[in-house]
């Protein structure tokens, strides 16, 4: 059954019996606990990608990698990242992966990738919160794109780390960019508070209200330095 | 899961009134308010409520694109699908055949009618502050029964084999002291009737029953810089029901979730199901 489903899933379009390939859906729940048949799934799922099966398949393929990926799965959704159509949907695997071989094909693809897809890249790199990508995320901060630009330090604000929080306070924004790099500062700082890193919030939140900024970045500061027991 | 933790987030963080879930839980459960806020049932111990299919994978054919219609906009975060005049449909359909049905869009009903079920048996039950820590999944002759366990003890149900609608499982015996119910902040009548649309004129004029609403509420709130009855928290403690009998039904298993660090401990697979990666140049 399994056997037809791949072949099913080799044409597969939207509009077809989705009972031709429900067996891979059933097996990628059904092989938990089995790691002998969910490598071997993951590795057929895996290698769909780098044929010409449909769009549709891939992004199936994609779908269920969320469940069964592994780093053995991140090349083939690697070489998807720089595809226009598919580009979404390898990240949809990848940003949930907790191997760090994930976050090191997104930060390879930030690198190469241009126009809207580089915002998907910052975007699961900060989901993913790895201290490898505040670097590359930074520089982006005063990238001439400000939707690029907003992305790194929405992406930047997601992650509970003090180098995240120092590469936004080090930051010079534009006027243009800088509530918004404000406001990811503040994301930040609550980040760290919340992880129990009471030092590098307060740092961040003295450093905003040093920077006389607007009135609801200032209240919000100021309630931040509160809870970190300043005064 | 992360996206309305987020939104609690942002609203805490700018200390400004954020207002949401169900505008139902006041009216359609005050009876059982009454009785459990009352203290008649004695301790809650479970309350089980009915809600329907879970929302699935949508793989209608394409359709061609209505000229009026911006299809990628439309989309937005959601995965690129084509477009097909039923899988955007606004009907209040879960069944299929409406946005409602598909999960790259919608949980299905236990988000529709579990959104307004939950947030009124978390009210009744008074767990509004608190989000579940056990997820038992079972199912029986193909349905699923998900029970979700409160760090207090309290269980709530949802499709519980034999048990109705908003089924309560007091303490016999036990009665206890009784609370004041929360109400809205605002006890004016304030708007147009409810129903009442544009161009209503039968219910022009005709104002709100007694006791306020959720939108008076919230006016008032912005007004005094209090929380509103419905405060955003509450709301997204009530969609974590919704999405962790998601998830236990997706992996078809039950699972336990730390609240205070939202993720399933020791459960990478799990864990992979909280959050899902928006389509450029969306974000959070």
């Amino acid at each position: 059954m399994l056997d037809q489903a791949f072949d099913a899933l080799k044409t597969y379009t939207w509009g077809q019996d989705r009972n031709l390939v429900k067996p891979l859906e059933d097996a990628a729940i059904a092989t938990r606990g089995d790691a002998a048949a969910r490598k071997e799934l993951e590795a057929r799922l895996a290698a769909v990608l780098t044929t010409d099966a449909t769009y549709d398949a891939k992004q199936l393929v994609c779908r269920l990698l969320v469940l069964v990926g592994t780093a053995a799965s991140v090349p083939a959704l690697a070489g998807l990242l720089a595809d226009k159509k598919l580009s979404h949907m390898a990240r949809y695997a990848l940003e949930r992966f907790a191997e760090p071989e994930a976050g090191q094909a997104l930060r390879d693809a930030l690198a190469k990738v241009g126009g809207e897809l580089r915002i998907g890249m910052a975007s699961s790199l900060g989901v993913r919160g790895e201290a490898a990508s505040v670097a590359p995320l930074g520089a982006l901060l005063g990238d001439g794109d400000v939707a690029l630009a907003t992305a790194a330090a929405h992406a930047l604000g997601a992650m509970a780390l003090p180098e995240a929080s120092a590469a936004l306070t080090a930051a010079k924004p534009s006027d243009e960019m800088k509530a918004t790099v404000a406001d990811a500062t503040l994301a930040c700082a609550e980040k760290l508070l919340a992880a129990g890193n009471k030092a590098a919030a307060l740092k961040a939140y003295e450093s905003l209200l040093a920077a006389s900024p607007s009135e609801p970045i200032r209240e919000a500061a100021a309630r931040g330095r509160q809870a970190c027991g300043g005064a | 899961m992360r996206e309305g933790r987020l939104v609690v987030n942002a609203a805490r963080r700018y200390h400004r009134v954020v207002s949401g879930g169900s505008q139902r839980v006041l009216e359609d459960y005050r009876g059982h308010l009454e009785r459990c806020w009352g203290g008649e049932l004695g301790t809650i111990k479970s309350i089980n409520v009915v809600t329907n299919n879970f929302s699935s994978l949508c793989n209608l054919p394409e359709e061609p694109v209505p000229e009026s219609m911006d299809w990628n906009m439309w989309l937005g975060p959601a995965p690129w699908a084509p477009y097909n005049a039923s899988r955007c449909s606004g009907r209040y359909d879960t069944s299929g055949n409406a946005w409602r049905a598909y999960n790259d869009y919608s949980g299905g009903d236990i988000t529709d009618w579990g959104a307004h079920h939950f947030g009124g048996a978390t009210f009744v039950a008074d767990v509004r502050d608190l989000q579940p820590t056990k997820v038992a999944y079972t199912a029986t002759g193909g349905r699923p029964h998900i029970s979700l366990e409160y760090p207090n003890g309290f269980v709530l149900h949802s499709c519980r084999p034999g048990a109705g609608q908003f089924q309560i499982e007091g303490t016999p015996g036990e009665t206890r002291p009784p609370k004041p119910i929360p109400s809205y902040a605002d006890s004016r009548e304030v708007g147009a009737a409810e129903g009442a649309k544009d161009g209503d004129t039968k219910n022009k004029g005709k104002r709100r029953r007694q006791g306020g609403s959720i939108y008076g509420d919230f006016i008032e709130c912005v007004r005094s810089g209090t929380r509103p009855f419905r405060d955003i928290e509450w709301a997204v403690n009530t969609m974590a029901v919704c999405h962790l009998a998601t998830v236990a039904n997706t992996l078809k298993r039950s699972l336990v979730w730390d609240p205070a660090k939202q993720e399933f401990p020791g459960d990478a697979e799990a864990n992979r199901l909280v959050d899902r990666a928006r389509r450029e140049p969306w974000y959070l």
